[in-house]
């Protein structure tokens, strides 16, 4: 089965009136890929899409066994929650949540993912993985741009999602703390089986997974 | 709880930690305004409880003429009266009738507090007891109230000195010392805040009954004196203490034009009740009073009053919530990006309405705690200012 399975995808952006087609793509279970393209291409858009967070106008989009575009948008917000982790981009934490639980911040937006006991201890370790392990009971508003983003990796992980969806997760980060991010990918790939999507502008980050795609070949040309 | 519940909950409490000076401020805003209608309609129910209990504890009170309000509260409340006074008289006179009578003199102080010169039926009718020491039994001898006691820490064996009202009169009032030979159990009432002596240590201090002290060699006035006669003024040598001279007290003038501030009858029937109110109507220069009409009369002005503050004071309280409200939609408002975070993160669609609504929820409970903590102690502290 595969983790993401996309077909005759159509995507058009309400407010700017972009479009997107993608005829065909399909990842498995544990892939890494770098996705790229310019800007303005509807690499952020495909992510959305993805994630049950827009619409598409018509096609199918299966993500980790669920029909993404058969579902309501309440269904939609439940997918989300247990089978996606995203990186977003910009100010991506809550201000008045500790960075510890911000990680968590998952396990607490409802039901349908239960809670884990182990989810702290978990934190813990990731946010030692990236670097920040002296930060938890810190606010977002006490960290730097990239220890921000490296937050923002941990609590997309947390929940060993099937399907990670990062947008630019080491835009702000030196090349040493983009590599430790990596890795943390990586790792949630060999372990938990996570099929990550990141899209980079940066060369040495897409190089450094196995995989790439570059969107504007992948689409079909729209009149 | 359900997980929805629990949720939220978690982050309104976060939410509400990140920004503990806000929900203080809000929170105490809000009960101060709920808290100020409480404590009006808390304080007034209060002060009027207990001007009726006073009032329906004293059937009639018997004055001079002059202004009823002045008379009813001077008696009692232990407040000197600017009417002219009743005379002893008056008391010979009631007492053909079926009454118990107390007669009231409410003219002194001492270190402030009122001396209520009046008779043993006062204690018993308004079920006073001694907690400590006896009642007075001679001249000269206060029991002091519960209240006045723990005040100045007075205890049975304790002096007081009267209080001197007119300095340069020197055969008027004598300050004279006043032995403390008890101190009332507290009764919750203006009888925990006066000292009571018997009526004729009141004349005393009002200068018509008093005592001379031996009167030495060397105080007798120039020219006079013989060798077994001295002449001194015994308005310069004036007993003092009273206790141990009380032999040589006497009273200057008639015995029933002794003056009294007011007499409270306890009639022990009905038929003495009105024989009482109808014989007063007849004597001139008599009033019988029934306290409880009275304070009605004062209750149904303060309750006006009252409730005209309270609606003032309800639509602040309105007014307050409302901007309390407005507060927290701006807040909101401001919050507007975290909330689209968590819409992206897939947070369930009830979870932020049920996470504001928690938020409000405890800010109100806050504030209702805080307003009934108000409440609460201003109803002690009436307590305390109306005992």
């Amino acid at each position: 089965m595969s983790a993401v399975r996309l077909l005759d995808l159509r995507v058009r952006h309400p407010g700017s009136g972009f479009q997107l087609a993608l005829p065909r793509w399909s990842l498995q279970r544990g892939d890494r890929v770098a996705l790229q393209g310019p800007s303005g291409c509807g690499k952020s858009t495909l992510l959305a899409v993805l994630a049950g967070v827009m619409a598409a106008e018509r096609g199918e989009i299966w993500v980790d066994g669920v029909a993404v575009h058969e579902l309501s948008a309440g269904q939609r917000a439940a997918f989300r929650r247990q089978h996606i982790g995203q990186v977003l981009p910009g100010e991506a934490l809550v201000p008045w949540l500790s960075v510890a639980d911000n990680v968590v911040l998952p396990y607490r937006l409802g039901p349908g993912l239960d809670w884990d006991p182990e989810a702290p201890v978990r934190a813990q370790a990731l946010l030692d993985r990236l670097g920040l392990g002296d930060h938890g009971h810190r606010r977002p508003e006490g960290l730097s741009t990239g220890e921000r983003q490296r937050v923002s990796v941990a609590r997309a992980l947390i929940t060993r999602p099937a399907v990670l969806l990062a947008d630019e997760p080491t835009s702000a980060l030196d090349p040493g703390t983009a590599r430790a991010v990596l890795a943390a990918i990586e790792h949630a790939s060999d372990s938990d089986g996570t099929t990550a999507i990141v899209v980079t502008h940066d060369p040495a980050v897409a190089a450094a997974l196995p995989q790439q795609a570059f969107l504007p070949a992948m689409a079909e040309p729209l009149p | 709880m359900t997980r929805l519940t629990r949720d939220a909950a978690w982050l309104a409490v976060r939410a509400i930690r990140a920004a503990p000076g806000r929900f203080c401020v809000l929170s105490a805003a809000l009960g101060v305004a709920l808290g100020l209608p409480l404590i009006t309609w808390q304080a007034g129910s209060q002060a009027g409880e207990a001007l009726r209990q006073r009032a329906s504890a004293t059937p009639v009170v018997l004055g001079a003429p002059g202004d009823t309000f002045d008379l009813v509260f001077g008696a009692l409340y232990f407040r000197p009266g600017s009417g002219p006074p009743l005379h002893w008289s008056v008391v010979e006179q009631a007492r053909s009738l079926d009454l118990v009578l107390a007669p009231l003199h409410v003219r002194h102080r001492a270190d402030g507090v009122p001396v209520v010169g009046t008779s043993p039926e006062y204690f018993e009718l308004r079920g006073l007891e001694a907690s400590a020491g006896r009642l007075p039994t001679m001249l000269g001898e206060v029991v002091v109230g519960a209240r006045v006691a723990r005040e100045r820490g007075l205890v049975p064996g304790h002096t007081l000195r009267a209080d001197v009202s007119v300095l340069h009169d020197l055969s008027g009032e004598a300050p004279l010392t006043l032995a403390v030979t008890g101190v009332l159990a507290s009764a919750g009432t203006a009888d925990d805040r006066a000292i009571f002596t018997d009526v004729r240590t009141a004349w005393a201090l009002d200068g018509s009954l008093h005592g001379h002290a031996a009167v030495e060699e060397e105080q007798a006035l120039p020219g006079g004196s013989s060798e077994d006669h001295l002449r001194a003024s015994g308005a310069v040598v004036p007993a003092d203490p009273v206790v141990g001279g009380t032999q040589d007290f006497h009273l200057h003038g008639d015995l029933d034009d002794q003056p009294l501030t007011a007499v409270l009858a306890f009639p022990e029937s009905q038929a003495a009740h009105d024989l009482l109110l109808d014989r007063a109507a007849t004597v001139p220069g008599l009033r019988a009073v029934r306290p409880g009409p009275v304070v009605d009369e004062l209750l149904a002005v303060g309750h006006r009053v009252r409730d005209g503050l309270l609606l003032f004071l309800g639509l602040m309280a309105g007014a307050m919530v409302a901007l309390v409200g407005l507060v927290l939609s701006l807040g909101r408002r401001l919050r507007r990006q975290e909330a689209g975070l968590l819409v992206r993160l897939g947070s369930h669609p009830d979870l932020l309405p049920a996470m504001h609504a928690l938020e409000s929820l405890l800010l109100l409970a806050v504030g209702l705690a805080v307003a009934a903590v108000l409440t609460l102690a201003a109803r002690a502290a009436l307590a305390e200012v109306l005992s």
